[in-house]
Order: C-alpha cells, then sequence, then structure tokens
C-alpha cells in the first residue's frame, strides 16, 4: 500500500468561533502504482485531504501512512517532512500563483535545489520538465509573469514534475484550460503513471475520471461516501447532483440494459465502446 | 498563519458587541485619555492603573474577548520592554531621586527608570487591550461607518471623506483574504521544498522572496479587478450613497457612554485635584496610610 489513511480528522480554526470540521473520520487505503480519483462538490474537503497527505496540515486526529513515512497529529513527532515532500508531491490547486523568480527555468529549479541538487544539474532537469510539459526553448528565459494562465500552470506543474516524487498528488490540475492544455497535462500524468508512479488527481470532471482513473474515492461533508473501482461507481450510483455519470457511460449502460452485449467494467472512453459495439456487430 | 488572531472580529452577540461603534470609538477614545493622564506621585498612578486594569478584565469579561489571544499577542512585546529598559536605565533623566547603584559622580542606575518604562509598558498594554476588545466587538464594516461619520463635517472643506472610508474599509475587508492568501503561498512553497522555519540566511531570504513576490503580484492583481467591478457596477464616489444598515443609537449606548464619561471624569478631577494640591499622595488620603518616601 502506498498510502493508508487511518481516521482521519480535520478540523479548521479549532476552539475558534470559527470552527469547522473540514475532514469527518476518512479512512482509505490507496494501493501503489494506482490512478485514483478523488471527487466531491465544492467545499467537501478534497483539498484539505491532499494537503494532510503531505502534512502541509497536521491531521487534528488519526494518522497517515505514505510508505515508510508517518504522519500524526503530534506536529514534533512528524520527522523528515522534507523527504516525504519529494517521495509524494502535490501540485497545488491554482498552482500558478506560486511563481516568482525571473525566469521560467529558475522557477522550475527552484524547486529541485530544495531538495539539494545543484544549479547546473536542477537547470538542466527543468529543461527536460518544460519540455515534457510542451514549453520549448523560447519559454526557458522570459518572465513567469508575462504568461497567460495556462501557460503560468504549465510551468508549475513542470515545477513539481521535475521533482520526479514517486506519489503524484493533483488538485484539480486541469480546472480553467483549454481543451489542449488539459490533454496535454493528462497524457503527461498518464505517461508518469505507466511509468510506475502513483497518481492521485481531484477533479470536478467526470470525463477525465472514467478515463483516467482506475478507482476513486467519493467525499461528502468531509466523509467518504464511496471507495472502489471507477466503472463501479457510475454504475451502481442514481444521477446524484455531485456525481454527473459522463454521457458515454450513460450510453454504454442503455445499450447493455436493451441486451447489448457490453462489459461496462471495460468502457474507459470512446474508442473502448466502439470496439465492443463493432465485434458485437460482427457476431 | 492563522494564528493571527489578535483582535480579530469575533461574532458573538454580547452587550459590547451591540453597543453602536460611533460610541465605542468615543468610549475608547475618553479611555485612553484617562490612561495617559500622568499623577505627581507614584502610588497614585499604580492605584489607577489597578483600578484601570480591573476594568478591562471586566470589560473582557463582558465582551468575551479570549486572554489566550492577548497575552500571545504580547509576547511579541519582549522585544519593545528591553529597548525601552535600555533607554531608560543609560539616560536618565535628571529629576530622577532614587538611586540604585551609583558608579561614579556623573553616573548612576535609578530606581526611577525602571518605574518609568514599566509604567509606559503597563500604558501600552492597556491601550493595547483596549483597541482589541473594540477591534474584536466591531465588524470593520461597522468601524469604518464610525469613522466615516466622524469625518463628516471635514467635508465642508472639501476633504474626502468618503473616498478614504471606501478605501479604509476595503483594506480592512481585504487583511483576512490576504492572510488566507499567505497561507495558501506558503503551503505552495513549502511543498516545493521551501523550509520556512529552518536553514541559514541566505535559504530564509529565498524562502521570504518566494513568499512576499507572489504575494505582492496576487495583491495588485485583485485590486486591478476589484476597481474594473466597481467601475462595471458605475461605482461613484462622488454620489449621494444609502445604506444597508443604519446605525442606531439604543438604551445599552446610553449605559456605556455614562459608564465612560463617570471614568473619564472621575480620572479628570483627581488630575487637576492633584496638580493644584503639589505632593500630596492621593493614595495616603484615600487609605489614611503613609507608603514612604
Ligand atoms: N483555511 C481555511 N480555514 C477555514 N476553513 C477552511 C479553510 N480551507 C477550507 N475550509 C473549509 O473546509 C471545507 C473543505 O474545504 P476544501 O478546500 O477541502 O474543499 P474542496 O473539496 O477542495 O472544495 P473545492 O472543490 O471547491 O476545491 C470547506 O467547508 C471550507 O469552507
Ligand atoms: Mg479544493
Amino acid at each position: 500500500m502506498a498510502i493508508e489513511v487511518k481516521n482521519l480528522f480535520y478540523i479548521y480554526g479549532r476552539k475558534t468561533p470559527y470552527q469547522q470540521t473540514a475532514l469527518d473520520d476518512v479512512s482509505l487505503t490507496i494501493p501503489t502504482g494506482s490512478f485514483v480519483g478523488l471527487i466531491g462538490r465544492t467545499g467537501s474537503g478534497k483539498s484539505t485531504l491532499v494537503q494532510n497527505l503531505n502534512a502541509l496540515l497536521i491531521p487534528t486526529e488519526g494518522e497517515i501512512i505514505v510508505d515508510e513515512f508517518h504522519i500524526g497529529n503530534k506536529k514534533r513527532k512528524n520527522k523528515k517532512i522534507k523527504q516525504l515532500r519529494k517521495h509524494l508531491s502535490l501540485v497545488f490547486q491554482f498552482p500558478e500563483y506560486q511563481l516568482f523568480e525571473e525566469t521560467v527555468e529558475k522557477d522550475v529549479a527552484f524547486g529541485l535545489m530544495n531538495f539539494g541538487y545543484k544549479q547546473n544539474e536542477a537547470i538542466e532537469l527543468a529543461h527536460k520538465a518544460l519540455l515534457s510539459v510542451g514549453l520549448d526553448e523560447k519559454y526557458f528565459k522570459r518572465s513567469p509573469f508575462e504568461l497567460s494562465g495556462g501557460e503560468r500552470r504549465r510551468v508549475a506543474i513542470a515545477g513539481i514534475l521535475a521533482i520526479n516524487p514517486d506519489i503524484l498528488v493533483l488538485d484539480e490540475p486541469t480546472a480553467g484550460l483549454d481543451v489542449k492544455g488539459s490533454k496535454d497535462i493528462m497524457s503527461l500524468v498518464k505517461q508518469m503513471h505507466e511509468d510506475g508512479k502513483t497518481i492521485i488527481m481531484v477533479t470536478h470532471d467526470m470525463d477525465l475520471v472514467l478515463r483516467y482513473t482506475e478507482q476513486c474515492f467519493v467525499l461528502k461533508d468531509g466523509k467518504v461516501t464511496f471507495g472502489g473501482s471507477t466503472n463501479q461507481l457510475f454504475d451502481t450510483i442514481s444521477d446524484d447532483s455531485a456525481i454527473e455519470i459522463p454521457p458515454l457511460f450513460k450510453l454504454a449502460k442503455k445499450l447493455k440494459d436493451r441486451g447489448a452485449p457490453i462489459n461496462i467494467e471495460n468502457i474507459k472512453n470512446a474508442e473502448d465502446l466502439i470496439k465492443q459495439v463493432n465485434s458485437w456487430r460482427k457476431k | 498563519m492563522n494564528n493571527v488572531t489578535f483582535g480579530r472580529y469575533s461574532p458573538l452577540n454580547t452587550f459590547t458587541h451591540k453597543v453602536d461603534p460611533r460610541n465605542k470609538i468615543l468610549i475608547l477614545i475618553l479611555l485612553m485619555v484617562s490612561i495617559f493622564l500622568q499623577f505627581h506621585v507614584w502610588s497614585t498612578t499604580l492605584l489607577l492603573s489597578g483600578v484601570f486594569l480591573i476594568l478591562l478584565i471586566c470589560l473582557m469579561l463582558i465582551s468575551k474577548v479570549n486572554f489566550l489571544d492577548l497575552f500571545k499577542s504580547l509576547k511579541s512585546m519582549w522585544f519593545l520592554v528591553i529597548f525601552l529598559l535600555v533607554i531608560y536605565v543609560f539616560i536618565p533623566n535628571p529629576t530622577y531621586k532614587f538611586v540604585c547603584y551609583r558608579f561614579n559622580d556623573h553616573y548612576a542606575i535609578y530606581w526611577d527608570s525602571f518605574y518609568q518604562s514599566g509604567y509606559i509598558i503597563l500604558r501600552l498594554i492597556l491601550m493595547i487591550s483596549l483597541t482589541m476588545v473594540l477591534t474584536s466587538t466591531t465588524k470593520p464594516m461597522d468601524l469604518t461607518y464610525a469613522f466615516e461619520w466622524y469625518m463628516t463635517p471635514l467635508k465642508v472643506i472639501r476633504f474626502p471623506v468618503h473616498e478614504i472610508a471606501m478605501t479604509l474599509s476595503i483594506a480592512l475587508r481585504f487583511i483576512p483574504t490576504l492572510l488566507d492568501e499567505t497561507d495558501r503561498i506558503m503551503k505552495a512553497q513549502a511543498s516545493r521544498g521551501v523550509d520556512f522555519n529552518r536553514g541559514g540566511l541566505f535559504k530564509r531570504f529565498k524562502a521570504v522572496i518566494s513568499l512576499i513576490i507572489p504575494l505582492f503580484v496576487s495583491a495588485i492583481q485583485r485590486s486591478e479587478e476589484l476597481s474594473d467591478a466597481m467601475e462595471a457596477r458605475g461605482y461613484n464616489p462622488r454620489e449621494k450613497r444609502t445604506r444597508y444598515r443604519k446605525l442606531t443609537f439604543s438604551w445599552r449606548d446610553i449605559i456605556a457612554l455614562l459608564f465612560g464619561l463617570a471614568i473619564f471624569g472621575g480620572i479628570l478631577y483627581l488630575f487637576i485635584y492633584d496638580h493644584n494640591v503639589e505632593e500630596i499622595d492621593l493614595f495616603m488620603q484615600i487609605f489614611g496610610i503613609n507608603v514612604g518616601f
């Protein structure tokens, strides 16, 4: 298991009039090498959960085990936090607001240098990461503040990818990007998954959830209401207001209900469905 | 970053919360002036400071202000304490009388130095606490309305009262937002391996830069967006405006005002009395005892 969360509680503004329970007895396990989706409506506690995973927030109660690292509710007892953050890196919701260096390459290298890389080594890795998010040499020396929102997002994501963590957590990586931008980022994430990394992705886009994730967890008011295979989730839920079943999946379900021999478990994208329908027609 | 709770408005429903903000400001000014009146004899000052401390504690209990917050915010005053002590000890005033330790004919350490600096600290603590009671029981918006109300007469001389009040209320409105933003950026940088609490001087400097630049950028961006949004909705500072919530005076305000006036009047009376009758110790007069000197 890559991640084990046990009876996790998180309360914002504890013992003040603003107290708010964001996570309420959350327990879940995420196996190594899986691609996991984290969904739920706005304010359900998704961002809070992922911030607990790399000790940016310290659990109010409960514990988290990330491979060899252990996070408990005693701040002082949590050691090796820096190593943990190199092992499990988090791409923040709207990461473009964290840029500050004078050039794009320096900003990407900044994280690497914090984790102990030498400057020229870091710059080299930064170039690689930037190329992989689709930003070529022209961008290396530009100031991050004169880029568009989408380009800035790519720079910020490159900053985390360059660290090359074993577990990558993305908090709404595609929110506000155009179709191409979102596709580029997702294919990059997919590539990382194929390289054996564990991926956890928070998103509101159910098409992405269906297409990429194997498993998903649904949060509602700080509680986990579903944990299991993604296709099973879409198969079992009704048209809930928080989770909209992707149209493709609905179509597959309808076909199956009408008697077509469709294997719902294998539908991830349009091609899968077409393949199944074709082989069915041939028969 | 969320431990900056000092004087933050807490949404309760106590007596102090319900008092009109204009009234609260007036009473605060009255109390502050009373605190700052200086008496001849140290025991009088001590006695009055004690009275003020008790009053303050009562006020904080009534307003349900968290004592812990107060102590937390006072903790950061130690630097000021040392600074004042050093200044007072090394630059003695010729009127000082009570020698603590004499080095030679020209130089000595006086007890007065400690007393003077202690007295200043005490007054500062009293003022900070009182201000904290005001800000934690009054919504920032109400505070700015009250300021605007007090400055209304200045409109006659074309002083931009409304503009200043608007700027002030926007600034106050955005303090929590900026704190949240700071928190968010710190976390984002921490996940890139920045350690804000450890490391050498250069590392720390870099860490602070990585926080400040994004913060400035987003603050400037926010202000541009806000001004565009205000313009798009037809905001014009010269137009006459109406208000959603009117400030009203109630029986609570009368009680509070009477209380403030009574304290102010009492202290002022003692002050005048003290200055007319030279060298008389009020403490002695009141309790009929002599505390020496
Ligand atoms: N810094 C904070 N202080 C106080 N309460 C907070 C803070 N951050 C989040 N919350 C509260 O905690 C709850 C969960 O917030 P969280 O950001 O985890 O939601 P989310 O699921 O990520 O939502 P979204 O989809 O909008 O990103 C919300 O009710 C929110 O109001
Ligand atoms: Mg979120």
